[in-house]
C-alpha cells in the first residue's frame, strides 16, 4: 500500500505541465512581490539599489579580486605553449578554448564566494544595522548585491575580453604567417592543402555560421527518382529504422472488442524489393567462397549455393536499444524475401507475449537489417505496416501505430549506416561498391564567397578493415550537390580526407540556389569506412567576426555570474557562509550530476538493481524495486526543478568555430529568469522577515 | 525601589493610536523573548516595557549591562521584532521603513564599512536618503565640521580611525538626512572629555531645534546633564520613569548657595543654623566636576586658532 501511494504521489509529479517551471516561478515572482513585499515594490528606489551596489563594487575592488585576473591571463599563456594542435586552427581554437574556461572558472568561483560571503559578514559584524536603519527596503538591499556583483564579475570579463582579443589575434597573425609561408613552398600534403587554402582565404578567428543538414541517411546508391524506391546494402552493412507510436486502444482486436489490447499479437506487414549487388562478393557468415550460388536460387549456376534474400526484423525502443530481439520475432529465424519487386507482402508475427512490453514503451522503431551479403534491398515509404489480427483466422485491422506529422505519415524508413566507434558506417569503394550519404538541405541560403563558392565543411572519422593496417593510402570522398529546384547537379568534387579534421571543399554557390539540395557524399577508397553523424557536414552560411562572437560568448559567461550571485544571496540569506557556498554548489551542479546518471535512472532499474543485490523473494523485490524507482524519479524531478548550466554553453560553439547563435543567448536568459528571478525574490522575502540583530 | 511612573500606558486602541500619534516613541508592553533553535524560550530580554518618549525632549534609556536598552532600540528600529506588544515611532508603527527618513541611529560601535573613507560614508548613507549631489556636496562638509573631523581625517579610510573618530563619523551618518528622532546607543564612549563635553553640547542643540533625542548610556554624568527624563531598566523591566531634577532630587535637604561671604559671616550663620535646630549643618565651598576642570585647562592652554584635535 506504502509503496502504490509512492507510486502514485510521483506520478503526479511526472505530470507536470510542460510550462510548469515558468508558472512556479511566476507565482513565486508575484506572490513575493505584489503579495508579501508590495510595500516595499511602492517604495523602491533604484538609486538607493545603485548606492548600495556601488559600496559592494568598491568593496570588492578595493580588496583586489581583479588582480586575480592576471592569473588567469598568465594561465591560459602558458598553456597554450604547452599545447600539442594538430593544426592551425586547432591552435586557435584550443586557446579559445583555454581562455573561456579560465574566464568561466575565474568568474564562477569569485562569484559565488563574494556572493555568499557578503551577507553574513555585514550581519555577523552589524554593518547592516547601519543601512537597514535608514529608508532601505530589503528589496534594494537584495537587487542592490546582486547589481554589484554583477558589475565585479562584468569588470573580471571585460579584462579577459581584452586579453583574449588581443592576444588571439596576435597568435592568428603568427600561424597565417605560416600558412602562407608554407603554402607558397609547397610543403604542404595532399591532405593539407584545401583546408590550408581555405585557412588563409577566410583567415582563422572568423566564426562560421553553420546550416546543418536536415536529415541524414544512407543508401547503397543515391535514389533513382522514378519509382522513389531506396535502397539498403546487404550483409549488415546498412540498416533501416522506421518509428511508430501505439496507443492500447488500437491493439484491441477488431473482431473482438472485449478482449483486452494485445491478446492477439501484432503483425508486420513487410513489403521489401531486392536485387543482385553488382560485382557483389558473396561472403557470409559461413564464410563460402566468392561466386558459389545455391542451385535452386533464381540465378543459379551449375555446382553452386547461395542464401536466398533475407531480412532481420526486430523492435528498439525510443532511444534505440533493443525492446525485442530477433529471437522474439519469427521464431528468431531470418524473414525470407520472395518478391524482387517488393509489392507482395511478407507477413512477420510479433506473439502476444511480448505486447506488454509494446504497451508499456508505446513508442517504439522497427529496425530491419537485409541480413543476405550480396543483395540491395529496396523500400518504400509505406514498406513496413502494423496491423493488429483477429481472434477469427484471416481478420486484420487496418494499418496502425502510424506517426503522424502535419497531416503526413512520418512511420517513413530511415536509413542509417550501420554503428561502428565513429559513428555511422558509410563503407568506401567505387561507385558500384560503396554507399552514398545523402544529407537533405532545405531552406538554406548561404552566402557566396567573393569567388562564387560556398564552402562545405566536412568532418568524418575513418575506420579500416583489419587488412587495411599498413595500407596508407589517403582517404578519397566524393561529393556532389543535387539542386531539387532545377534539378541539376554539380560537378563532383574531389579531395583527400584526414580522420577527425575538417575538410573544406568549395561548390558553386548556383548548385544551392533556391534553398533546396541534397549533398551527395562517396568515399572512394576501397576498404575503409567514414564514421558520420547528422552533423558530419554542414553548409556554411555566413561568416562573423571573431568580435562579436566572444562578446556573445562573455554576455553568456555574464548570465551564468548572475544566476550563481542570485542562488549565493538567497542561500546566504538563511545560512552561514560555508552552508551556502556548499549549498549553491549543490543548486547549479544538481541537473548536471543527475544527467550523469542517465543509465541509471532508466525505467526498469529498481528490478535490475534488486536482482543484482540477490533477492529473490517477490513480496522483498518489489518493495526494493518500486523504491530504487522513485529514488530515480525524485531525481529526475529533482533535475528539472534545478537550472540546467549546461545552457550556459560559451564555449561550445566559439572552440568550433561556431558562430553563436542569438537562440543560446536567449537559453540562458531563460534560465536566469526561470530560476535566478525567483531566488532573487526568494531571497528578498527570507531577509525580510529576518532579525538582522540577533 | 519603588517604581514611579509618570505615563500610563492606554488600554484601548483608540487611545493607543492616539497617544502613538502625540508621542516620538510610545511602546505598550513591549516584550522580546529570545528562543533557541528548538523554539523553547532562553532569554527574556524586554518583559511588558510600557514608555512614552515626547516629542522635542532628551530622554535617558539607563540600565546596567543586559538590562534591555539595546534591545529596545532594535525593536524601535526594526532591527528585531517583538515576541508580544507594539511599538510606535513618530506615530508609525515601529520597524517602518518609511518612518526610517526621519530618524537617526547611532548605534554603540561604529557599524560602518571600513574600507571607505569619511566622506565616502556620507555620501553613501546621504544617497540611502536621495540626497542629489548638490545637496551632498554642500550637506557632507557641513556635517564633518559639526562633528570636528578635519579635513585630513575625512580622506582616511575608516579603518584607520581612532574610537573617538569613530564615534564622529557615526554621529555624522546619523544626522545625514536631518532627523526628527535620532537614537544614539553609548554615544560618549571612547570620547576624551573635550569629546564628551561636545557631545552633550551637540545633544542640546538639537533639542534647541526641537529634536527628539533617545540615548543609552551607562555613564551616569552624561545622562544627568543632558537628560530632561530617564527610564532606568533592570533585567528587561522598567523600575522607574521620571523627570530628572524630580528623580534625583534629596527632598529633606535644604542647600544655600552665596557668593561674597565673609568669614565672619560664615559663623553667624553657623550658629544661627545651630539655633533653629538644623540637623547635620555644614558650610562648605561648592566643587566643580573634574571634566569642566580639563576642559577648562585644555581650552585655556590651546592656541588661537587650532582644533583641539589639531593640538
Amino acid at each position: 500500500m506504502l509503496t502504490s501511494l509512492l507510486s502514485n504521489i510521483l506520478g503526479v509529479l511526472d505530470l507536470l505541465p510542460r510550462y510548469g517551471g515558468w508558472i512556479v516561478a511566476g507565482l513565486i515572482v508575484v506572490i513575493g512581490l505584489f503579495a508579501v513585499g508590495w510595500s516595499d515594490v511602492r517604495r523602491f528606489s533604484f538609486q538607493r539599489a545603485w548606492a548600495i551596489s556601488s559600496v559592494c563594487f568598491d568593496e570588492s575592488i578595493r580588496r583586489r579580486v581583479l588582480w586575480i585576473t592576471p592569473l588567469a591571463i598568465l594561465g591560459v599563456i602558458i598553456t597554450a605553449q604547452l599545447q600539442r594542435p594538430f593544426d592551425e586552427q586547432d591552435a586557435i581554437r584550443q586557446t579559445i578554448k583555454f581562455s573561456l574556461f579560465a574566464t568561466g572558472l575565474l568568474v564562477a568561483v569569485t562569484t559565488i564566494i563574494l556572493a555568499c560571503t557578503n551577507l553574513p559578514r555585514e550581519i555577523e559584524n552589524r554593518v547592516i544595522f547601519t543601512v537597514v536603519t535608514k529608508p532601505t527596503t530589503r528589496l534594494e538591499i537584495v537587487l542592490g548585491k546582486v547589481l554589484g556583483f554583477a558589475r565585479v564579475s562584468a569588470a573580471i570579463l571585460l579584462i579577459m575580453g581584452i586579453f583574449m582579443f588581443g592576444y588571439l589575434h596576435l597568435r592568428a597573425a603568427i600561424l597565417q604567417r605560416d600558412i602562407d609561408a608554407r603554402l607558397e613552398a609547397g610543403v604542404a600534403t595532399p591532405t593539407e592543402v584545401a583546408t590550408l587554402e581555405h585557412y588563409r582565404d577566410v583567415g582563422l578567428l572568423r566564426a562560421k555560421a553553420l546550416a546543418l543538414p536536415d536529415n541524414m541517411q544512407i543508401y547503397a546508391h543515391v535514389p533513382p527518382e522514378e519509382d522513389g524506391r531506396r535502397w539498403l546494402s546487404g550483409g549488415g552493412v546498412g540498416e533501416v529504422v522506421v518509428p511508430f507510436s501505439v496507443k492500447a486502444g488500437e491493439l484491441i482486436p477488431p473482431d473482438a472488442p472485449n478482449q483486452p489490447a494485445g491478446s492477439t499479437g501484432m503483425l508486420a506487414l513487410v513489403r521489401i524489393g531486392y536485387q543482385r549487388a553488382a560485382g557483389a562478393q558473396l561472403i557470409d557468415e559461413d564464410n563460402l567462397p566468392v561466386g558459389v550460388i545455391a542451385p535452386d536460387a533464381p540465378d543459379a549456376r551449375d555446382g553452386a549455393i547461395t542464401r536466398p534474400p533475407s531480412i532481420t526484423l526486430q523492435l528498439l525502443d525510443r532511444n534505440l536499444y533493443t525492446m525485442l530481439g530477433r529471437d522474439v520475432i519469427n521464431q528468431g529465424e531470418p524473414i525470407q524475401l520472395r518478391d524482387p519487386q517488393g509489392e507482395q507482402a511478407v507477413v512477420v508475427p510479433i506473439p502476444p507475449s511480448a505486447m506488454a512490453r509494446i504497451l508499456q514503451e508505446r513508442d517504439f522503431w522497427v529496425h530491419i537489417t537485409g541480413q543476405t551479403a550480396g543483395f540491395m534491398y529496396s523500400f518504400a515509404d509505406d514498406a513496413v505496416q502494423l496491423v493488429v489480427p483477429g481472434a477469427s483466422p484471416g481478420v486484420a485491422s487496418d494499418p496502425i501505430a502510424v506517426i503522424q506529422r502535419d497531416g503526413e505519415s512520418a512511420s517513413v524508413p530511415l536509413f542509417r549506416g550501420r554503428r561502428g566507434s565513429l559513428g555511422q558506417q558509410l563503407r568506401g569503394g567505387r561507385e558500384d561498391v560503396g554507399g552514398v550519404a545523402v544529407f537533405q538541405f532545405r531552406n538554406v541560403h548561404p552566402n557566396a564567397t567573393a569567388d562564387g563558392n560556398v564552402p562545405i565543411e566536412l568532418r568524418a572519422g575513418i575506420e579500416g578493415s583489419p587488412d587495411d593496417e599498413e595500407d596508407e593510402r589517403p582517404t578519397q570522398v566524393q561529393l556532389v550537390v543535387r539542386n531539387l529546384s532545377t534539378g541539376e547537379s554539380s560537378e563532383p568534387i574531389l579531395s583527400y580526407i584526414e580522420s577527425n579534421r575538417s575538410l573544406f571543399l568549395h561548390v558553386p554557390a548556383a548548385a544551392m540556389q533556391g534553398g533546396r539540395f541534397d549533398v551527395h557524399l562517396r568515399c572512394l577508397t576501397a576498404g575503409r569506412f567514414l564514421g558520420l553523424g547528422s552533423e558530419s557536414l554542414a553548409v556554411v552560411e555566413a561568416r562573423q567576426s571573431f568580435a562579436l562572437n566572444l562578446v556573445k560568448s562573455l554576455l553568456i559567461l555574464w548570465l551564468l555570474a548572475i544566476l550563481i550571485i542570485t542562488i549565493s544571496i538567497f542561500c546566504s540569506t538563511f545560512l552561514s557562509w560555508p552552508i551556502a557556498i556548499v549549498l549553491t554548489l549543490v543548486l547549479l551542479l544538481g541537473h548536471w550530476g543527475v544527467e550523469q546518471l542517465d543509465d541509471a535512472l532508466q525505467p526498469g532499474v529498481g528490478a535490475s538493481i534488486a536482482t543484482d543485490m540477490g533477492f529473490r523473494d517477490p513480496g522483498q523485490t518489489r518493495v526494493v524495486s518500486v523504491a530504487v524507482e522513485a529514488l530515480s524519479r525524485s531525481l529526475d524531478t529533482l533535475a528539472n526543478i534545478l537550472p540546467d548550466i549546461s545552457r550556459f554553453a560559451a564555449a561550445e560553439d566559439i572552440e568550433r568555430g561556431l558562430a553563436i547563435p542569438l537562440a543560446r543567448l536567449g537559453d540562458s536568459l531563460g534560465v536566469v529568469l526561470l530560476f535566478g528571478l525567483p531566488m532573487l525574490v526568494l531571497g528578498y522575502v527570507f531577509l525580510r522577515n529576518k532579525e538582522v540583530a540577533p | 525601589m519603588e517604581q514611579q511612573t509618570v505615563d500610563r500606558p492606554a488600554t484601548d486602541p483608540v487611545s493607543s493610536e492616539l497617544m502613538a500619534r502625540d508621542a516620538a516613541i510610545h511602546t505598550e508592553h513591549l516584550t522580546k523573548v529570545y528562543k533557541d533553535f528548538w523554539g523553547r524560550d532562553k532569554v527574556r530580554a524586554l518583559d511588558d516595557l510600557n514608555l512614552t518618549v515626547r516629542r522635542g525632549e532628551v530622554f535617558g534609556l539607563l540600565g546596567p549591562n543586559g538590562s534591555g536598552k539595546s534591545t529596545t532600540i532594535k525593536l524601535l528600529l526594526g532591527l528585531i521584532f517583538p515576541t508580544r506588544g507594539r511599538a510606535w515611532v513618530l506615530g508609525e508603527e515601529a520597524g517602518s521603513t518609511a518612518i526610517n527618513e526621519r530618524i537617526g541611529f547611532l548605534p554603540e560601535e561604529s557599524y560602518l564599512y571600513k574600507f571607505l573613507n569619511g566622506e565616502e560614508t556620507l555620501r553613501f548613507y546621504g544617497r540611502l536618503f536621495r540626497m542629489d549631489r548638490r545637496t551632498l556636496n554642500r550637506r557632507v562638509p557641513e556635517l564633518l565640521d559639526i562633528v570636528g573631523l578635519d579635513q585630513k581625517s575625512r580622506k582616511r579610510k575608516l579603518r584607520e580611525y581612532s574610537k573617538g573618530m569613530a564615534r564622529r563619523i557615526g554621529l555624522a551618518q546619523a544626522l545625514i538626512n536631518n532627523p526628527d528622532l535620532i537614537l544614539l546607543d553609548e554615544p560618549t564612549t571612547g570620547l576624551d572629555p573635550i569629546g564628551t563635553r561636545e557631545m552633550k553640547d551637540l545633544i542640546l542643540s538639537l533639542k534647541a531645534q526641537g529634536k527628539t533625542v533617545v540615548l543609552c548610556s551607562h555613564l551616569l554624568a552624561d545622562v544627568q546633564d543632558v537628560c530632561d527624563r530617564i527610564t532606568i531598566l533592570f533585567r528587561g523591566k522598567k523600575m522607574v520613569e521620571d523627570h530628572v531634577r524630580e528623580l534625583l532630587q534629596i527632598r529633606d535637604i535644604t542647600q544655600v548657595q552665596a557668593r561674597g561671604l565673609t568669614a565672619q559671616q560664615v559663623q553667624e550663620l553657623q550658629q544661627f543654623l545651630q539655633r533653629i535646630g538644623a540637623q547635620e549643618a555644614s558650610i562648605t565651598h561648592p566643587t566643580t566636576t573634574l571634566e569642566d576642570l580639563f576642559v577648562r585647562i585644555v581650552r585655556e592652554n590651546t592656541p588661537a586658532g587650532t582644533t583641539q584635535q589639531q593640538a
